[in-house]
C-alpha cells in the first residue's frame, strides 16, 4: 500500500503545482478586459494596469504614418455581454450602430506599428495596452476581426 | 433544383439515422430471447443497411454541394458567399468547407462514413459491441444532421441569385487550408467512435477489451487532430504574417484540448491492455474527449468565449450546450452505474519510479494540462463570476502555466524507457547512464555556444537532450539485440524492427518528434526578435548577422487583386543568400493580405513583412522577425506524423497489400511534408546575387558582336562601365543615347564601355546599335551566364568597375548622363 | 420545390426504404444469407453470448436493462424481461 501512497502524493503535487501556476499567472499576467465606457469611468489607480478593450473602429479617424510606422484611430463603445449583443441584432449590427452613434463613448488609440490589414470602418478591434495621461490608449497589441460575413476561419491579425 | 435535392437528401438522412438507432435497439432487445434471435438478426441487419445508406446519402449531399460550387450555382446562398467565377478549381473545392454550413455538412458526412466503417469492419473483439455502438453513433449523426438541416442549412436559396459570388476570403487561398479543416474534422469526428464503443462496453459490461477493440480508430482520430493542428500552425506561420504559429486563441485551444485527452487515452490504453488497470481513467478520458469536441464546437459558435478568431455569435450555441450536458450527464451516470464492473480491475501497482508510475504521471499531467488550458480559455467568464472583474488570459499566461507541465512531460518521455520493470531496469539504467548524461549535456552546451544563453531555455535543452538520448538508445539497443539474433546489417535490422513492432517504435518516433518540436518552441518562444525599419531604395541595414538591401518596389495586377512587393537582397557578410519578396495584396473591397517572405535555415528563419511604402516607391517599411530554431518545430511535426502513421499501419497477409499500404503511407507523408514546407515563401534567387560595392567584380568572357572576345580581367587598369540591356526593353533603349554620349567623352581617358544584352538576338541588337549610333563594344550573353553571375533582377542595370577590378557603383534602371559622369569623374581622381 | 427535385427525392426515398427493408423481406422469403447476413449472425451470437453468460464472479445480468439478477431468477425484477435459462450456471 505504500506504493499507492506515493502515487497519491505525486498526483496531489502535480495538481497543486497546476493550481499554483494558474493562480500566480492570473495575478500577474492576466489583463482587465473592459469596454470603452468602463475605461472612461476608470479611476487613476486603474490607469496603471495593462488593459484589454474591445470596440468598433471608426474608419474616418484612421490616420496612418507608414514611415514611422504609427497608426491612430478611434474606437467606439461596444457592449461586452454577448446576450446584449444578440438582443441588439448581432455583432455586425452592433458595430454598425456604434459607428453611427454621434454621442457614443469613444477612445483614441495610438499604436506604434504597421497598420493591420483588417483595420477598417466597423471592424471590431481588441486592443491591449495602457492608458496614458493624455487620455489615449497606447497599444502594445491590436487584434482585429472582420464584422463578418466570413464566418469560419476568420483570420487572426495579431500585431505585437 | 440542385439545392432542393440537397435539402431532401438531408431530410431523408435524418429520418434514416433515427431509424438506425431504433432498429439497432430493437435488435438488441430481441436478441435476449433465443426464440426471437432470427427477428433480432433481421432488425440488426436493417440497422446496418440504414447506416450504410446514411453514409451514401450524406456523401451524395456533400457531392451536390461540391457540384454547386464547381458549376457556379450562385442561387445557393452559401455558394454565393464563398465562391466566385474567377477563382481556380482547387479553391472552389476548398470553399465547400469555408463557412459554417458547409463544414457542418462535411462533419455529417464524415460522421456517417466513420460509423459505417466502424460498424461494418469491426474487429473480432468489437463484434459484440457493434449494435449498441450503432445506436449511439446514429443518434450522434442524427444530432448533427438536425443541426445542419434546421439551423445551419447549406442549401438555402436566394430569391434573386447574383451574377457572381462574393469570392473566397483571400486568407484562405492557401493550399494548406484545403487540408487543415478536413484533417481536424477527421480528428473530431473520429473521437465519436471510441466514445460510442466505450458506452456500448459500459452497457454490456464488456470492459476488458474495449480499448483494444478501438485502438485503430483512436489512433486515426488522434493523428487527424495532430495533423490538423500542425497544418493550422504552418498556415498561420506562412500566411497570417505575424511571424508566429500559435496564439493560444480559444479556437486553437478547441483543437488542442481533445488532443490532450486522446493522448492520455492512448497511454492509458497501453496500461489497460497490459492488465494494469486505469479502466476508470480511460473511460473518463474518452468521455471527455468527445465532450471537448462538442465543447469546442459550442465555444467557437456561442460568443461565450471572446476570441478574435471566433465565428459570429450564432444560434447553435444553446443546442450544443444541451448536447454537451446530455452527453456528459448520461455517460457519467452510466459510468457510475457500472462502477462495480470497473472496480474488478485493480492495477498491479509498482513504485512511482517505474514504468507504471511514469504512465500515471503522464496521465496526470495531460489531465492538468487539459484543465489548465480550459481554465485559461474560460478565464474571463470564471473571473467575472468569482471576482466581478473580467480577466483575460493572454499568450504569456498560457506559456507560463503550460510551460513547466510540458517540460515535465518531456522529462517523463526520457525517464519511461529507462525505468522498466524490476531489477533489469536498474541494470539497464546503469549501462545507459553515460549516454543519457551525455545527451543532457551536449544539447545545452551546443545551444549555449551558438548563442542561446537564457537559463530556463538551457534547462529546457537539457531535458530535451536527456529525453532524446534515452529514446534514441531504445532504437540502438533494439537494433543491437536483433542483430545478435539474426546477424542482419544494421539498417536492415532497423527496418525489420520498425516493421514488426510498429506500435512500440511508432510511439518512440512520435516521442522523438515531440522532443524536436520542443526545441523549436523553446527557440521561438524564449528568443523572440522583431524589428521595424524603413529603408530607401538601395539602402541597406544589418540585422542579426544578415545584411538586407531594399532594392526596389514592384506592382502588378493579378486576377482580382493588386500585388505590391519589394525586392530585398539578403547577404551574410559578402555572400549573397537570396532575394526576399515580401508582398502586400490589395483585393477589391479594400481588403489587404500580407504575404511574408521567408528564408528558412536550421538555426533560424529570417521572416520579412512588407508593411508600407511611400506612393512613389522610393521608400518602404519592413518588419523583420527572426524565429530561432523554428524549423525544428516543423521537422519534429513530420517525424511525429511518421511515427503515428507507423503505429497505425495495418499488417496484412498478402505481400502486395503491404507494399500498397506502405506506398500509400509514404505518399501521405510526403503530402504532409509538402503542405508543411513546400509552399512558396516569397524568395527568389537571382543567380549568384548582385556583387556588393567594394567587392571584386565577377569575371566573365564575352563574345563581341564585331568578333573577338573580351574578359573583365583584360580590362584591368581601366575603368569599365558594364551595361546590361536588351533591344526589346524600352527603358534600355531610352538610355542608349546617354551612354553613347558619355562614351564619346571618356573613351580616351582610360574608360571602357561594355554592353551585354540579355535574352536578345543578333539582328535586333544590330539594328538598335545602328539606330542609336552605339560604337562601344557589345556582346550577347548567351545562356544568361553573365547575368546570373551578376544577379541581375531586371534590365537595364549598370555596373562601374574600377581599375582594380572592384565594383565601384551599381545603378538599377536607366542611368542619366549626368549621374554617369559624376561617378566617372569621382573615380578618375 | 421544383418538380424535378421532388421526383429525385421520391426516388431516393424509395430506394432507401427498399434497402432498409430488404432484411425483412429476405427473412420472409428465406433467401440465402449474404455477407451482411453472416456479419449480423456473428453479432447476434456474440450478443447472445454476453446475454446468457455469467461474469467472472458468477453473477447474472439482465440482457435488456443490465440490472443485476440472481442466477435462479426467470424474470428480471427491474424490467420484467424473461431471462434465458442457463444450463451451465457455475
Amino acid at each position: 500500500m505504500q506504493n499507492k501512497t506515493s502515487f497519491i502524493v505525486a498526483g496531489l503535487l502535480v495538481v497543486g503545482a497546476m493550481i499554483y501556476l494558474i493562480v500566480s499567472s492570473t495575478g500577474s499576467t492576466a489583463q482587465y478586459f473592459l469596454t470603452v465606457e468602463e475605461i472612461l469611468a476608470m479611476d487613476d489607480e486603474a490607469m496603471q494596469r495593462n488593459i484589454t478593450v474591445s470596440g468598433a473602429v471608426l474608419g474616418e479617424t484612421i490616420v496612418y504614418d507608414a514611415l514611422a510606422p504609427r497608426v491612430t484611430f478611434t474606437i467606439l463603445n461596444v457592449p461586452a455581454d454577448p446576450q446584449e449583443v444578440e438582443r441588439r441584432g448581432g455583432l455586425a449590427r452592433v458595430l454598425h450602430d456604434a459607428v453611427q452613434d454621434p454621442i457614443g463613448a469613444r477612445l483614441e488609440v495610438v499604436y506604434n506599428g504597421v497598420k493591420p490589414d483588417l483595420l477598417q470602418n466597423e471592424a471590431q478591434a481588441i486592443v491591449r495596452g495602457k492608458m496614458a495621461m493624455d487620455g489615449r490608449l497606447y497599444a502594445d497589441e491590436v487584434l482585429l476581426k472582420c464584422p463578418s460575413r466570413y464566418e469560419e476561419e476568420i483570420p487572426t491579425q495579431v500585431d505585437d | 433544383m440542385v439545392g432542393e435535392i440537397g435539402t431532401l437528401l438531408l431530410g431523408i438522412s435524418l429520418a434514416i439515422s433515427l431509424y438506425a438507432a431504433y432498429a439497432a435497439w430493437r435488435g438488441i432487445q430481441l436478441s435476449a430471447v433465443p426464440a426471437s434471435s432470427a427477428r433480432s438478426r433481421t432488425w440488426l441487419q436493417s440497422a446496418q443497411n440504414a447506416v450504410y445508406m446514411q453514409a451514401a446519402l450524406l456523401g451524395a449531399a456533400l457531392l451536390i454541394l461540391l457540384v454547386a460550387f464547381l458549376s457556379d450555382h450562385f442561387e445557393i446562398s452559401y455558394v454565393a458567399q464563398h465562391s466566385s467565377m474567377v477563382i481556380p478549381v482547387y479553391l472552389k473545392i476548398s470553399a465547400v468547407w469555408a463557412g459554417q454550413e458547409g463544414s457542418l455538412l462535411l462533419w455529417c458526412f464524415l460522421q456517417a462514413l466513420f460509423a459505417a466503417l466502424a460498424t461494418g469492419c469491426a474487429s473480432e473483439r468489437a463484434r459484440s459491441l457493434v449494435p449498441w455502438t450503432t445506436v449511439f453513433l446514429s443518434l450522434i449523426t442524427a444530432f448533427f444532421v438536425a443541426v445542419t438541416l434546421f439551423l445551419s442549412h447549406p442549401f438555402t436559396l436566394l430569391s434573386q441569385p447574383p451574377l457572381d459570388g462574393r469570392g473566397l476570403n483571400p486568407l484562405l487561398r492557401h493550399p494548406g487550408m484545403i487540408f487543415h479543416p478536413p484533417a481536424l474534422y477527421v480528428g473530431y469526428v473520429g473521437l465519436a467512435i471510441p466514445f460510442a464503443f466505450a458506452m456500448a462496453a459500459l452497457i454490456t459490461r464488456r470492459i476488458e477489451g474495449w480499448t483494444a477493440a478501438i485502438r485503430t480508430w483512436t489512433l486515426i482520430a488522434w493523428l487527424g487532430l495532430g495533423l490538423g493542428l500542425l497544418l493550422g500552425m504552418r498556415w498561420a506561420y506562412d500566411v497570417l504574417g505575424w511571424g508566429g504559429y500559435w496564439g493560444w486563441d480559444p479556437v486553437e485551444n478547441a483543437g488542442l484540448l481533445p488532443w490532450f485527452t486522446t493522448t492520455a487515452l492512448l497511454h492509458g490504453a497501453v496500461m489497460q491492455e497490459e492488465k494494469r488497470g486505469f479502466h476508470v481513467w480511460n473511460m473518463l478520458m474518452v468521455i471527455f474527449s468527445f465532450a471537448l469536441v462538442l465543447f469546442g464546437t459550442f465555444a467557437t459558435r456561442s460568443g461565450m468565449i471572446q476570441s478574435v478568431h471566433a465565428y459570429t455569435v450564432s444560434n447553435l450555441g444553446g443546442y450544443f450546450l444541451t448536447a454537451i450536458v446530455v452527453t456528459l450527464g448520461g455517460s457519467l451516470a452510466l459510468l457510475y452505474a457500472r462502477r462495480a464492473a470497473l472496480k474488478d480491475s485493480s492495477p498491479i501497482v509498482e513504485g512511482l519510479l517505474s514504468r507504471d508510475g511514469m504512465f500515471f504521471l503522464t496521465l496526470a499531467l495531460f489531465t492538468t494540462l487539459t484543465v489548465s488550458v480550459l481554465v485559461g480559455s474560460l478565464l474571463p467568464t470564471l473571473t467575472e463570476v468569482f471576482s466581478g472583474q473580467r480577466f483575460e488570459a493572454g499568450p504569456a499566461w498560457f506559456d507560463r502555466v503550460t510551460g513547466p507541465q510540458f517540460a515535465v512531460l518531456i522529462l517523463i518521455i526520457g525517464l519511461c524507457p529507462l525505468l522498466g520493470r524490476g531489477v533489469a531496469a536498474l541494470q539497464r539504467l546503469r549501462r545507459l547512464r553515460w549516454v543519457v548524461i551525455g545527451g543532457a549535456m551536449t544539447v545545452p552546451v551546443a545551444a549555449g555556444l551558438t548563442g542561446f544563453t537564457d537559463v530556463f531555455s538551457l534547462i529546457g535543452f537539457a531535458i530535451s537532450g536527456f529525453a532524446g538520448a534515452a529514446t534514441l538508445a531504445e532504437f540502438v539497443e533494439g537494433v543491437m539485440t536483433r542483430r545478435k539474433r539474426t546477424d542482419e546489417a544494421p539498417l536492415n535490422a532497423l527496418w525489420q524492427l520498425l516493421r514488426l513492432q510498429r506500435r512500440k517504435y511508432g510511439g518512440y518516433l512520435v516521442h522523438l518528434g515531440v522532443i524536436l518540436m520542443a526545441l523549436g518552441i523553446i527557440g521561438t518562444r524564449m528568443y523572440p526578435f522583431e524589428m521595424q525599419i524603413t529603408l530607401n531604395a538601395g539602402q541597406s541595414t544589418a540585422v542579426k548577422g544578415y545584411t538586407l538591401i531594399f532594392e526596389e518596389l514592384k506592382t502588378a495586377f493579378i486576377a482580382d487583386y493588386n500585388a505590391t512587393w519589394a525586392n530585398v537582397s539578403v547577404y551574410r557578410g559578402d555572400t549573397y543568400l537570396t532575394t526576399l519578396q515580401p508582398q502586400l495584396n490589395r483585393y477589391t473591397g479594400d481588403q489587404t493580405v500580407t504575404m511574408p517572405a521567408l528564408l528558412p535555415g536550421l538555426h533560424e528563419d529570417l521572416y520579412l513583412i512588407l508593411s508600407g511604402w511611400t506612393g512613389d516607391g522610393t521608400s518602404a517599411t519592413f518588419k523583420v522577425i527572426v524565429n530561432m530554431l523554428v524549423n525544428f518545430l516543423w521537422l519534429g511535426g513530420l517525424i511525429f506524423l511518421a511515427g503515428g502513421g507507423l503505429a497505425l499501419w495495418p499488417r496484412m497477409e498478402h505481400r502486395t497489400w503491404n507494399v500498397v499500404a506502405f506506398s500509400v503511407g509514404l505518399a501521405l507523408l510526403f503530402g504532409a511534408g509538402w503542405a508543411m514546407w513546400g509552399m512558396p515563401h516569397g524568395s527568389v534567387d537571382y543567380g549568384d546575387g548582385r556583387p556588393l560595392v567594394g567587392q571584386e567584380a565577377p569575371d566573365f568572357r564575352l563574345s563581341l558582336l564585331d568578333g573577338g572576345t573580351t574578359s573583365l580581367k583584360d580590362l584591368r587598369g581601366q575603368i569599365a562601365v558594364v551595361n546590361f540591356w536588351a533591344s526589346w526593353c524600352p527603358s534600355c533603349v531610352e538610355e542608349m543615347p546617354a551612354l553613347q554620349d558619355v562614351w564619346e567623352m571618356y573613351e580616351d581617358k582610360g574608360v571602357t564601355f561594355l554592353g551585354i544584352t540579355y535574352q536578345d538576338d543578333v539582328s535586333t541588337v544590330r539594328s538598335a546599335l545602328t539606330q542609336y549610333g552605339t560604337t562601344y563594344p557589345v556582346g550577347l550573353d548567351t545562356g544568361d551566364r553573365i547575368t546570373d553571375r551578376y544577379g541581375i533582377t531586371g534590365i537595364p542595370e549598370t555596373f562601374i568597375v574600377d581599375a582594380d577590378g572592384r565594383v565601384a557603383h551599381v545603378h538599377v534602371g536607366p542611368i542619366a548622363a549626368e549621374a554617369l559622369v559624376t561617378q566617372l569623374e569621382a573615380l578618375l581622381k | 420545390m421544383s418538380l424535378g427535385a421532388i421526383f429525385v427525392g421520391v426516388a431516393v426515398a424509395v430506394v432507401t426504404i427498399a434497402y432498409i427493408a430488404r432484411p425483412f423481406r429476405a427473412a420472409a422469403m428465406h433467401t440465402p444469407a449474404s455477407d451482411v447476413d453472416r456479419l449480423i449472425e456473428t453479432w447476434v451470437r456474440a450478443i447472445a453470448d454476453v446475454s446468457s453468460s455469467t461474469t467472472r464472479t458468477g453473477i447474472n445480468f439482465c440482457p435488456q436493462c443490465g440490472r443485476q439478477v440472481a442466477p435462479d431468477h426467470r424474470f428480471c425484477p427491474g424490467c420484467g424481461q424473461r431471462l434465458p435459462v442457463n444450463e451451465d450456471v457455475a
